[in-house]
């Protein structure tokens, strides 16, 4: 441990911020160098100058701080809640939407419960590999079947509009709502259609 | 309505805090205000903003912590940032002769308080105005680390984070900091480093 490395840790080791190890190799080197102790007292010397000024009275009263917070009217943040009666039919549109979400998307091709639907609308995409139809669901007299593989049940998801806001108090018309035909396989996972027949 | 009166009520309860907060620290928080800027105008200024930016960002105070800590962050970083880019930091270069403070800045240095530390009554008015002048030689960021270990009594962890940098950031910035006052007391008032019983 040399002088420049003690003299460069001087005020951590007055302010006992040192490892314990550290701490205690830099006291024996003090007890031995004369130049670094002469260094260390002049330096503790300051910090006890430091902590010794005094406390400032301020000028003025700390009511008057506070008044003067209240005239700038800033408003403290707190976190933030719409009142009660604004934010009850959010989620009451929200619910409907959801709703009919379940109901438009059937489980099983057996089910009895059929979502009214239309004529399919092929409509070709730009990446031409594949190929969504989106079909329209009042009212359909046939139902897409995929062909790819018997394993698959084909699911009509009902999409919603990409100006779609579940927080609106007006409801998308479900008339208008677009259906995408996928695939369902085992596992659950949807694949788009590639192919339907249509009768 | 039961919304309004509850939102009352919470803010109610929010500005009592903080006023009980303001009142309990405002003395300890312009003291630090005032060994940070130098003077008492700017001192008035920066406590008020820094309350001003405490009560609006009030709901970030976590009330695990000691409120000084947080707010001395508040105020230390505003002082550096804002008050630095306005350019109301007073450098004065070490050749200049002092200036000797008028009557408008004598009495915001009062006597000290006798009841709150009877330590402090120890150091003459013109020690205590010359640590006070060296200190403002130093560069902010020196400053601000020498204020908030000496005066507010910090840990050096706690300041790094306060000021958003590295232990070893604070460590040698509080290092040179006490390195330059040291020289600019002993340059005016070597008799403060004779050996004495000033602990």
């Amino acid at each position: 441990m040399n002088c420049r490395y003690v003299q460069s840790h001087l005020s951590a080791y007055i302010d006992m911020e040192l490892a314990g190890a550290e701490q205690q190799q830099i006291r024996a080197h003090l007890e031995t160098c004369l130049e670094c102790s002469a260094e260390y007292e002049t330096l503790l010397r300051v910090k006890h100058l430091v902590r010794r000024l005094p406390i400032v009275r301020p000028t003025c009263d700390g009511e008057v701080i506070l008044q003067r917070i209240r005239a700038h009217r800033v408003v403290p943040s707190m976190p933030r809640r719409l009142p009660f009666h604004t934010r009850w039919w959010r989620y009451a549109w929200g619910a409907v939407a959801v709703a009919l979400v379940l109901w438009l998307t059937p489980r099983d091709e057996n089910s009895p419960i059929r979502p009214l639907q239309s004529d399919t609308l092929t409509l070709p995409l730009t990446n031409a590999s594949s190929k969504y139809q989106f079909s329209f669901p009042f009212p359909r007299q046939s139902e897409p079947r995929s062909i790819i593989s018997p394993s698959y049940t084909p699911v009509h998801m009902p999409v919603m509009p990409a100006s779609f806001d579940p927080f609106s108090p007006f409801m998308p018309n479900p008339a208008l709502m677009p259906v995408v035909d996928m695939n369902q396989d085992r596992t659950g996972s949807l694949q788009p259609v590639l192919e339907v027949q249509t009768r | 309505m039961v919304y309004t009166a509850a939102a009352t009520r919470m803010e109610d309860e929010i500005q009592r805090e903080f006023d009980e907060l303001v009142r309990r620290y405002y003395r300890q928080a312009y003291n630090l205000a005032y060994r940070l800027t130098g003077n008492a105008a700017d001192a008035e200024d920066l406590v008020q903003d820094a309350f001003l930016r405490a009560y609006r960002f009030f709901d970030r105070y976590d009330r695990s912590m000691p409120f000084m800590n947080w707010f001395s962050r508040i105020m230390t970083n505003l002082y550096i940032d804002e008050y630095r880019r306005r350019g109301r930091l007073k450098t004065v270069s070490l050749d200049e002769p002092l200036q000797t403070e008028d009557g408008e800045e004598g009495t915001t240095l009062d006597l000290p308080d006798p009841r709150l530390s009877p330590l402090e009554i120890a150091l003459d008015r013109e020690y205590v105005d010359a640590i006070h002048e060296g200190l403002q030689q130093l560069a902010p960021e020196f400053r601000t680390a020498v204020v908030l270990a000496d005066i507010q009594g910090h840990s050096y962890e706690e300041i790094a984070e306060m000021m958003g940098t590295s232990i070893g950031t604070v460590r040698s910035r509080i290092h040179r900091g006490r390195k330059q006052l040291r020289d600019y007391l002993l340059k005016r008032h070597p008799e403060l480093f004779e050996r004495g019983d000033l602990k």
